[in-house]
């Protein structure tokens, strides 16, 4: 729409009252406030891990470096297990999302049939996996038993399918009209057919954030890496940097490197190599997340 | 369909590529020398040790083994509670000390006693019936325990040198006359800007872990005579704030904060928030780890600062001359033989190795002639090129596996030729450690394991309230006392009097 058109001659505009003008102001002035104290946090991380240790310490409140200064991602980066670490997130997160989003598109399209015999108990059998488990070591005793020990896979095949997702997917193809599918058939689709050609295309918004929410998951994950994997090169990034970071008592002992005990900078600047590329994703996926929402609130 | 098809081949393809990538084999072994696996929570700091490492070698030759360590990451000690848990046992294990878990292994037979091997491996013998002598379970030692800051400490009350020649005071030497510096510390400008901005003391905040509150020094010059517990006139075990001396102490760290002493965010730093203090001249004054970090908390100083340094000394002297800063640990590691292992000759030989003198040489020095030389006058060269292709720290620091499992540098006393304020850093442990004050009961109690917790934090609860006012101090001792007694204090305190009757 042309905005031109929206504009009204000064005298014909509806006056604002005092009142009204003073609520959006404080309006205005809190969701500034707000937005402020949530990328205030990226900000100073952002502009400590670029600061000297002298031009850290010479203020509280970091806005802008009074001193620039490069060292912590030059150490970080000199640290050839980085790279590794960064190329076993990387495969963890977009083979672990695949089969996440694999599993549970599947698993959630044939819990969505309630004509399907036995519905009720695979839905009673996914729902009680949300309110009792079984725990870490017998987790740790499959993942032994099925020799993913010290491999990738462990931090991918245990957690293939997050029953909460799987829920919410659920319901979202139970949303989509019947008469939809219906048509489908009619028209000579069989039940994949149906699945990707009309269940998957309509449920766009609900499937993407829900890829999201499972790759920063995965990007995230450090547990299952402690538990399953203590070979260094197929730590993920995750570990690698909190394993920097740790205030262990190594740190403060063993004559080892600690980025922790080489100050706030260093320790920000493996902050934020840990952050910037999940961070990247999020526009990508903002539409269809907002839009997920929406759809949500206004069926729900 | 088609597309579905070609998406499904390029799923799978992709599959076996990536999960070709993500195995990998493991290496093959002699089948001469056995392999001895060792779990342990380990030095997390230290570099990886590599394939190739020429130590493990030399270890792996002297023993006549296979030998293969996994270090678990950060420390961990979850995981490795989790595999002792889940039956996947290694040959030898290292675990935390005193935890309900250790406990069940040696409970439920998961490792066996070291006893019989005491006549070949001398080094065990002694490091168990020296040091440890009450670690033993009916006389059986079920493994080589570790306890950190047990005979060593390296904190101290760090003061700023510059600050205190400018006011033209001393390290103080007493309680009043530490009154007297941080008081100056905060009310005459100390920093010439001319602002009232500075503060005379900060800490981290108190830790429910270990029930302390950084302001130990004040409790041990009035004459708290253990790091844990207390006695009073009948020989009992009571709490430590129920001793004398914890109420003119109480009052001695109110009157600080009430003149605006004490920085007022000590119950919300870290630790490295209140270092930070320090670095940036808001504090005159931090209690902080001492010893390798001489040098660091300097430099950190000196960067907005470049003229200044750091001051410490014995902690100040109460009226009767009593004075301490540092509590003996509790905490540490166990490192033990599992009953799975079917050489335990061979482990308990590997670890004796790790403690004897000749295994410290090499895992802190290296092999002679490679990766160090000793100089005309005893001084030891480090050929750090070499060191660098095996898993040493850099700048003559020791090996990958020196330490976390039997040692802290601190706790051995050692110290590479290399370190800058070597002597100071020795310096500074010698005083902590005088300031050490020994354990009125060694091991942590049952009920110290799972409680402990809970009652410091209502410890620190009405410590907090007595410091801000909220109730007298004469009241909230009390109440405390009644609180805690109630909520687990008295099943601690039966089965401590137990431990400490039989002691």
């Amino acid at each position: 729409m042309n905005s031109n058109k929206c504009r009204m001659p000064r005298r014909n505009r509806i006056r604002e009252g005092f009142a009204s003008r003073l609520f959006d102001a404080v309006n205005v002035f809190l969701l500034l406030l707000l937005a402020f104290s949530t990328l205030y946090p990226f900000w100073d991380t952002l502009i400590v891990s670029v600061s000297s240790l002298k031009s850290y310490l010479s203020t509280s409140i970091h806005l802008w470096p009074s001193e620039f200064s490069f060292e912590g991602y030059s150490y970080v980066f000199s640290n050839m297990e980085l790279w590794s670490s960064y190329g076993n997130t990387l495969f963890i997160t977009l083979v672990g999302t695949l089969i996440n989003m694999v599993i549970t598109i599947m698993t959630a399209y044939v819990l969505s049939k309630p004509m399907l015999r036995g519905h009720r108990i695979l839905n009673f059998l996914a729902v009680f996996t949300m309110m009792f488990s079984g725990g870490i070591i017998p987790s740790y005793m499959i993942v032994k038993a099925t020799g993913l020990m010290n491999s990738l896979w462990a931090m991918i095949i245990p957690t293939a399918i997050n029953t909460s997702s799987l829920i919410i997917l659920r319901n979202f193809f139970m949303d989509i009209p019947a008469a939809l599918e219906e048509a489908a058939m009619l028209d000579g689709c069989n039940e994949v057919g149906v699945l990707f050609r009309v269940v998957i295309p309509n449920a766009k918004a609900a499937i993407t954030t829900i890829a999201l929410m499972y790759a920063v998951d995965h990007w995230n994950d450090f547990y299952n890496a402690i538990m399953y994997i203590t070979n260094r090169k197929r730590w993920p990034l995750q570990l690698f940097l909190r394993s920097m970071l740790f205030e262990t008592e190594a740190a403060y002992s063993s004559g080892g490197q600690s980025l922790f005990l080489l100050g706030q900078p260093m320790k920000m600047a493996a902050v934020m190599l840990s952050i910037i590329p999940i961070i990247c994703m999020y526009p990508f996926f903002q539409k269809h997340f907002s839009k997920g929402m929406m759809v949500g609130a206004v069926k729900g | 369909m088609k597309a579905m098809k070609r998406i499904a081949a390029w799923m799978l393809a992709a599959g076996m590529m990536l999960s070709c990538c993500a195995c990998a084999g493991s290496g093959g072994s002699d089948p001469e020398r056995p392999t001895i696996k060792w779990l342990t929570t380990g030095d997390a700091a230290a570099k990886p040790i590599g394939p190739d490492d020429r130590i493990v070698q030399a270890i792996e030759d002297k023993i006549g083994i296979e030998l293969e360590v996994i270090v678990v990451p950060e420390g961990n000690v979850e995981k490795v509670n989790v595999q002792m848990a889940s039956g996947d046992f290694p040959d030898i294990v290292t675990g935390a000390w005193g935890t309900s878990a250790t406990q069940q292994w040696i409970d439920d037979g998961m490792v066996i006693p070291l006893n019989d091997y005491f006549e070949k491996n001398t080094a065990i013998k002694q490091w168990c019936e020296e040091e440890y002598q009450w670690t033993a379970f009916d006389g059986k030692y079920y493994g080589i325990p570790f306890i950190t800051q047990y005979n060593a400490a390296n904190t101290l009350i760090i003061l700023r040198q510059d600050w205190l020649d400018k006011l033209n005071l001393k390290y103080p030497e007493t309680l009043e006359e530490m009154k007297t510096v941080l008081t100056a510390f905060t009310q005459q400008d100390p920093d010439g800007n001319g602002k009232n901005d500075t503060y005379g003391y900060t800490v981290e905040k108190p830790s429910s872990s270990m029930g302390s509150t950084n302001f130990e020094w004040v409790f041990f010059a009035n004459g708290l005579e253990y790091a844990d517990y207390a006695l009073d006139e009948n020989g009992n075990v009571i709490p430590f704030f129920e001793d004398p001396s914890f109420i003119p102490s109480m009052k001695y760290i109110k009157d600080l904060w009430d003149s605006g002493v004490i920085d007022p965010e000590i119950m919300m730093n870290d630790g490295v928030k209140a270092e930070e203090k320090f670095y940036q001249g808001r504090a005159g004054a931090v209690v902080r780890p001492l010893y390798r970090h001489v040098a660091r908390h300097e430099n950190s100083l000196r960067q907005l600062f470049p003229e200044a340094s750091i001051a410490y000394g014995r902690p100040p002297m109460g009226s009767d001359g009593s004075f301490g800063i540092n509590k003996q640990g509790k905490n540490g590691m166990l490192t033990c033989v599992t009953a799975a292992c079917k050489n335990p000759d061979k482990a308990v030989e590997l670890i004796d190795f790790m403690i004897s003198e000749e295994g410290c040489d090499l895992l802190r020095l290296g092999i002679e002639g490679t990766h160090y030389t000793r100089n005309e006058d005893g001084t030891i060269h480090y050929n750090e090129e070499e060191r660098a292709k095996d898993a040493f720290a850099e700048n003559g620091w020791a090996h990958a596996l020196a330490w976390g499992s039997f040692y802290w540098p601190l706790e051995a006393g050692y110290m590479p030729d290399t370190e800058p304020n070597k002597e100071r850093a020795l310096e500074s442990v010698e005083l902590a450690t005088q300031a050490q004050k020994p354990n009125l009961i060694k091991t942590k109690t049952p009920a110290e394991v799972a409680n402990g917790k809970a009652l410091n934090d209502i410890f620190i609860q009405y410590f907090s309230d007595m410091l801000q006012g909220k109730i007298s101090i004469e009241e909230g001792t009390q109440k405390l006392s009644e609180k805690w007694r109630s909520q687990g204090g008295e099943t601690l305190l039966a089965e401590v009097n137990e431990v400490y009757k039989k002691q």
